[in-house]
């Protein structure tokens, strides 16, 4: 039913390692006392959408901010195209990496906010070009470019100019993506996206990540939205007090309907 | 009884030394805030600090310099200090300008009494920056010194520059205490204008025009600084200069041209 968008003969091109884009092994992380991540393990392949569902703190949230390292872990692992984003070494004791190696490793991976967080003092423009610019050194008319493309793409080509607070959320968030994709990321991390909006303003949302996911970008998506499940997943994936408790990976009409696990959760979420 | 063309030439036809005392405190307060801002970074800094030590030597620096009256500060500076052989300041000269010891003096006190203030006004603005925002540029792989600059700093200046306008305006007429210490700025130069020739009445409300004119200028500099830090909160376009000045000085709000 969803069909992976890289071509099958690119597939036998590659190597397993290249097509791996998050390993996640053995990923805890405490809170002070508060234990939230108990031992995650989870691997995302290229061009997988990757829906991870749950109720509220079961640490999903938590997890997907410790892929780009918003978060630090205390133990285990998480590599992105086979590199850690926050540590020099990996193991028993975790050795950080300096913010500036942080920060760079980051830019390959794109990363969208329940509340949007657009710069607010920067025009639409600017909110799109400043990451293609000051941290991909491109030039500022490339910049702009790159940007006004981008914003084309999400159907806000007439609102380039505008200052965020003039937008409605699905306008902020359909730039949030667009600022996210300037970067051109190998990975895209979604966190509740349309929690912040109504079902109209989500429907946009929705359909722009749709396309996201023709094009073959991989993804992860916390969220409760059955649409992102329906229209663009390609796994789903339930966390439940810091573990994951299921997945799915052949997502058929059936399973949905299933009044176990997943599917109950789902049903009962709608 | 007022005697007017007495009061018009000393108002509309500068006297030398008088033209020296107008620049003496503009520049007493110019370079003391810059000090000032130059100081309250790093106080702010340190009152943000992770390190418990910064954190109560900013906190203490705070507590002082905004505790003892700038008059008591220029005294022990100029007099006090001098006076227990610790640090006597000396004339120097940039060019044909010579800067005398007790402007020095001056300068110093102002700067450090700024700092004070200056620190809490800037800490408030770097505090008033909200979490996602700075989420927001780290994900997008900007460094910390990126996020400081494009993000924090820019989105502070709108919290920093009200208060900062007010402490300016503040300093501007503190500047005149340095009369006490010697330095020739408007008030000193004024008081012996009027030891010569006995017009005091004249001569001060020159004076008080004088300070008038500089804190007026300085409320158009400062509302053509805000408008255009609030850009982002008008959708009806830039406004004219007439319009932003005008909303300034008779105090409605300047973001009342509509927003979403």
């Amino acid at each position: 039913m969803i069909a992976s968008a890289t071509p099958v003969e690119d597939i036998q091109h590659m190597t397993s390692s290249d097509l791996i884009v998050v390993e996640a092994t053995g990923v805890h992380k405490w809170f002070g006392p508060l234990h939230v991540l108990k031992g995650i393990d989870l691997s995302v392949s290229r061009g997988e959408v990757v829906c991870i569902v749950g109720p509220s703190g079961s640490g999903k949230s938590t997890f997907l901010r410790t892929i780009n390292h918003l978060e630090p872990i205390n133990r285990g692992s998480i590599l992105v195209n086979g590199h850690s984003v926050g540590y020099a070494s990996i193991g028993e004791k975790p050795i950080p990496k300096r913010e500036a190696r942080i920060a760079h490793s980051r830019r390959d991976i794109g990363m969208v906010f329940q509340q949007f967080n657009l710069f607010w003092h920067m025009t639409l423009l600017d909110n799109v070009s400043v990451g293609p610019q000051t941290v991909l050194g491109l030039s500022k008319n490339d910049a702009r470019d790159r940007a006004a493309a981008l914003l084309n793409k999400v159907g806000l080509g007439d609102k380039m100019e505008a200052y965020p607070q003039s937008l409605s959320g699905g306008q902020q968030q359909r730039g949030a993506i667009a600022r996210a994709l300037a970067m051109e990321p190998k990975l895209m991390l979604f966190d509740e996206p349309t929690s912040a909006l109504d079902p109209d303003m989500s429907r946009e949302v929705v359909s722009v990540v749709e396309k996201l996911a023709k094009d073959g970008m991989t993804m992860i998506i916390v969220s409760h939205e059955m649409s992102f499940v329906r229209r663009a997943a390609t796994r789903i994936v339930m966390m439940n007090g810091g573990i994951v408790t299921e997945e799915l990976r052949d997502i058929r009409a059936a399973d949905l309907s299933n009044t176990n696990g997943i599917g109950a959760y789902l049903n009962a979420t709608l | 009884m007022f005697d007017w063309k007495f009061f018009l030439l000393h108002i509309f036809k500068l006297s030398p030394a008088y033209g020296a005392a107008l620049l003496t405190t503009i520049g007493l307060a110019i370079v003391g805030q810059v000090l000032g801002i130059i100081i309250g970074g790093f106080v702010s800094m340190g009152r943000l600090s992770r390190s418990r030590t910064f954190r109560w030597t900013a906190a203490i620096y705070t507590w002082f310099f905004r505790g003892v009256p700038e008059l008591v500060l220029m005294v022990i500076l100029f007099t006090g200090v001098a006076a227990a052989g610790l640090l006597r300041f000396d004339d120097f000269a940039i060019g044909s300008f010579t800067v005398s010891a007790s402007l020095q003096a001056a300068i110093v006190a102002i700067g450090l009494r700024e700092g004070a203030y200056m620190g809490e006004i800037i800490r408030n603005g770097l505090q008033s920056v909200s979490k996602g925002q700075v989420e927001a540029a780290r994900a997008l792989g900007m460094s910390p010194m990126r996020v400081m600059w494009k993000i924090i700093i820019p989105q502070a200046m709108r919290v920093i520059v009200p208060p900062f306008g007010n402490d300016f305006n503040v300093m501007l007429k503190v500047t005149s205490l340095a009369s006490v210490i010697g330095v020739p700025e408007l008030f000193l130069t004024t008081q012996t204008f009027s030891a010569q020739n006995f017009r005091v009445f004249e001569l001060f409300i020159g004076l008080a025009i004088n300070y008038l004119l500089l804190t007026t200028a300085w409320s158009v500099i400062q509302s053509l600084i805000e408008a255009r830090l609030r850009r982002h909160e008008s959708i009806a376009g830039r406004r004219t200069f007439l319009r932003t000045v005008q909303a300034h000085l008779i105090g409605t709000s300047a973001t009342d041209t509509g927003s979403a």
